[in-house]
């Protein structure tokens, strides 16, 4: 018996799935209509999935398999990004798609799930493999595990694979992740469990690894000595949108920031593993992640900054306040921008501050990581006209763009053409649309394919779960234990005067994205 | 006496390029983007269709790219023209440019180019040359061009007399890479037999495989059925029969189908000239997959994806040119 495929050739073939089911539960939710059923649509179109792949969709609305596929079908179409919607391949990917209604807390609905897994192992030769995706309230997350549990649906008898993806958030602050951890681990080892972030499969966060660790020169400079401070922004220009009553119960640092910013920010600064391989590639992370200074209550009203939007007018459009959104408290403290210093306990990193930020309702929709050095240690143009301060006004920065237009660049001074030495910052610029005009694939499209293929490298392990709630705990029970004159920033501003403030203090500044 | 071109006088063109194309763009500038040089000969009469091609070429793989139009007999000739291929990304601020130097040639004073694209290689990136014009991977004019190259890329399907054309693939494959777009076109082929073994109830069935059938319309065999068969071989071992048949008419000469087969276990994938494939396994099960006929376009964006060896495909050339007519 042949024991790996001879026919397989890595060079030309992209990854493949082998035949296995994938389990939604959330089926009737955003996530499972915007994001997972369009991203599998897509990766059936480019051949990733095999003939064998099966998709079961649970809520606890009644539906057919039939009319289950036409909501998905209506999904695809509306929602598939960059991508045409072709009749054959969904014809032959809807084959695929089954549901299962039932209440989450019912037995019953999981021995129903059960069933359903057999008749597609009989029929679909998937040998028992199975991925389990928890795209409900996350207040369901045990119910879901323990239902899972009961029903045996952990181990297949088949002996195939069986994993569990869980989205965030991975609880709402250390405690309460560290009891949805024990439940989860009661059923599934940790390393059946795939906590998803989707930022992590961003091509350019990936590609920060490929910059550090695959280029020669640019990993000498990446530390204390060299670099002077790391900015990283999440901004988005809109409101809340309909997800005020969730928004109110989170707010930026436990919705952005405990999890995708820390994230990046342990990408960035991690040391280089030794292969790049899952195991290898968490533990740098996890470790970065500990590294993190943990500041003490007294610390954070000089590190940390909590802002919520106000009503404005923008663009002749009346925009309502965080307060005025549905669902949000009128007397709300929920923060809709966060900003935060951390700093980071290694010989690498001592002392370097670590800036990070996100809001909502800001000048535009914008993530990019920028890492400013140090000005030239002796200043040769200073006493030129216009030369005086011009490093320092104009630091060499190099910015890792995330979203919208991925790419890196580098700013340096140039003499401007012409008599005298006149300087002038300029940007050399790598466009990962211009240079690699191919479609990127989305997060999820990514990360979904690893987590089928049993790649943990872009997941999250529950230590660093553990260390990043760790990191932003002191903001949290700090910020809950103190009355904020709330809104403190207008829309369609960079946020609240303080976070300027924060970075003044420091005789830094804000860079605008 | 074809009129001289210059190659200095090109570079100089090149700049002024540049300069007008920032000096259009307001302050924003525009990126130039440049993974390698791409030299594409082609005849001049299909020139204006390769142009499209190359053009849409350029978004996946920026390139310096040089077009040399060969127009064969006829007076000597030589002339050149610089032009930018740009576009603007979808919610991008800036253009993205590329440059391309268009040299059309005689055939009579080809031996005159390669000094002049020498000079426009762009430094330190590695030069791929897709030539359209079956011959000229012998001719002598050629072969200095050809030296410059690290990958040349040539498309045998139709070729006759197989077995010499493979030869001198093997042959440029002793100095740098080669490839062939037949090749190519398997990819799809080759992916979706792959996938099937990959469900382990299959794959541990694939002892019982005994004999490889592959079939061509046509009245000789197309390299592609004799790639496809010598991947095949590779991939199952000498203890497997293999058999390349011809089935019906086609010109030129296309592959038809494959079957693997042997005691209770059989695969066979039936590929149409239309989109779809039909595939049984076992008889238990069939599937269409999609198999779209692929353009130049699509065919050179993967190929030029590819920039070290192939091993699968240099073993199938062996077998090619040990089985080739």
């Amino acid at each position: 018996m042949a024991s790996s495929n001879p026919f397989s050739d890595p060079l030309r073939f992209e990854r493949q799935v082998r035949p296995c089911a994938l389990v939604i539960f959330g089926a009737n939710g955003d996530l499972t209509k915007r994001k997972l059923v369009p991203s599998l649509y897509r990766l059936a179109f480019e051949r990733r999935l095999p003939t064998g792949f099966a998709i079961v969709g649970n809520s606890r609305t009644e539906m057919s398999d039939e009319e289950f596929r036409e909501k998905m079908r209506a999904s695809v179409r509306q929602f598939l990004e960059e991508s045409p919607f072709d009749e054959d391949v969904w014809r032959d990917f809807s084959r695929g798609l089954h549901y299962v209604s039932g209440d989450l807390r019912d037995p019953g609905c999981y021995q129903r799930l059960a069933d359903k897994l057999g008749e597609i192992e009989r029929a679909q030769l998937t040998g028992g493999n199975v991925l389990f995706y928890l795209s409900t309230q996350p207040s369901h997350y045990e119910a879901v595990v323990e239902g899972l549990g009961g029903a045996g649906l952990q181990r297949s008898q088949a002996g195939g694979w069986r994993r569990l993806v869980v989205e965030k958030p991975f609880g709402h602050d250390l405690d309460s992740s560290r009891l949805l951890d024990h439940a989860v681990h009661k059923v599934f080892p940790e390393e059946d469990v795939y906590r998803i972030d989707h930022y992590l499969g961003k091509e350019t966060v990936q590609n920060l690894l490929a910059f550090r660790f695959g280029n020669g020169i640019f990993e000498p400079l990446w530390n204390r000595r060299y670099v002077n401070s790391v900015q990283i922004t999440a901004a988005e220009s809109i409101g809340v949108e309909g997800r005020g009553a969730y928004y109110e119960e989170a707010g930026a640092l436990r919705d952005m920031i405990q999890n995708h910013m820390l994230q990046i920010l342990a990408t960035v600064a991690m040391e280089p593993p030794a292969l790049f391989e899952a195991a290898a590639v968490r533990d740098e992370r996890a470790k970065l992640l500990r590294s993190i200074h943990v500041m003490s209550h007294d610390e954070v009203a000089a590190h940390a900054v909590k802002g919520q939007y106000g009503p404005a007018n923008v663009g002749g459009r009346a925009l309502p306040g965080f307060r005025q959104e549905e669902g949000v408290n009128p007397q709300s403290q929920t923060e809709t921008y966060a900003a935060a210093t951390f700093f980071i306990d290694n010989w690498r990193w001592a002392g370097v501050p670590f800036h990070v930020r996100s809001g909502k309702r800001l000048a535009k929709r914008v993530t990019d990581i920028a890492i400013q050095f140090n000005a030239a240690p002796h200043r040769v143009f200073s006493g030129l006209p216009g030369g005086a301060g011009m490093s320092e006004l104009a630091p060499n920065l190099l910015i890792l763009r995330v979203q919208p237009e991925e790419g890196i660049s580098l700013r340096f001074l140039s003499k401007q053409p012409g008599s005298g030495m006149k300087l002038r910052p300029v940007s050399m610029d790598f466009n990962y649309g211009s240079s690699f005009g191919m479609r990127s694939p989305t997060a999820y499209e990514t990360l979904l394919v690893d987590a089928l293929t049993g790649d943990a490298t872009l997941y999250s392990r529950q230590d660093m779960v553990e260390a990043s709630w760790q990191a932003v705990m002191p903001v949290l029970e700090v910020w809950g234990n103190t009355k904020f004159d709330f809104p403190n920033y207008a829309s369609g501003t960079w946020g609240p005067a303080a976070s300027d403030e924060m970075l003044a203090r420091r005789g830094q500044a804000w860079r605008v994205p | 006496m074809a009129a001289a071109i210059q190659p200095e006088k090109i570079l100089k063109d090149l700049g002024e390029l540049w300069v007008n194309l920032g000096r259009d763009a307001g302050g924003a500038g525009v990126l130039r983007a440049c993974a390698m040089t791409l030299i594409v000969i082609t005849l001049d009469s299909e020139g204006d269709a390769v142009s499209e091609t190359v053009a849409k070429l350029m978004r996946v793989h920026p390139s310096r790219l040089v077009m040399l139009r060969v127009k064969p007999g006829g007076e000597p000739l030589l002339s050149e023209r610089v032009v930018a291929q740009c576009w603007m990304p979808f919610g991008g601020r800036q253009q993205i440019c590329c440059e391309q130097v268009e040299i059309t040639a005689a055939e009579s004073v080809l031996d005159e180019v390669p000094a002049v694209v020498r000079a426009l290689e762009a430094p330190d990136l590695p030069v791929v040359i897709w030539t359209r014009v079956p011959g000229l991977l012998h001719s002598a004019g050629c072969s200095p061009l050809l030296d410059l190259a690290h990958k040349v890329i040539v498309d045998s399907a139709g070729w006759p007399r197989t077995r010499d054309k493979v030869r001198a693939i093997r042959n440029g494959l002793r100095t740098r890479l080669v490839a062939d777009l037949e090749w190519t076109r398997l990819t799809r082929w080759r992916q979706t037999l792959a996938q099937e073994f990959d469900n382990p109830a299959y794959l541990s069935r694939l002892g019982e495989i005994g004999r490889v059938a592959v079939e061509y319309d046509g009245e000789f065999a197309p390299l592609r059925a004799l790639y496809l068969a010598g991947w095949l071989r590779k991939a199952l071992g000498e203890r497997v029969a293999i058999t390349l048949s011809a089935l019906g008419q086609a010109s030129p000469p296309r592959l038809h189908s494959v079957t693997l087969s042997g005691g209770a276990m059989s695969y066979r994938m039936n590929v149409e000239v239309s989109r779809a494939a039909e595939m049984r396994i076992c008889d238990q099960r069939s599937a269409h997959p999609l198999m779209p006929t692929l353009d130049e376009y699509e065919l050179m964006r993967e190929e030029l994806s590819i920039t070290g060896r192939d091993p699968a495909f240099e073993a199938s050339l062996a077998f090619a040119e040990e089985h080739g007519q």
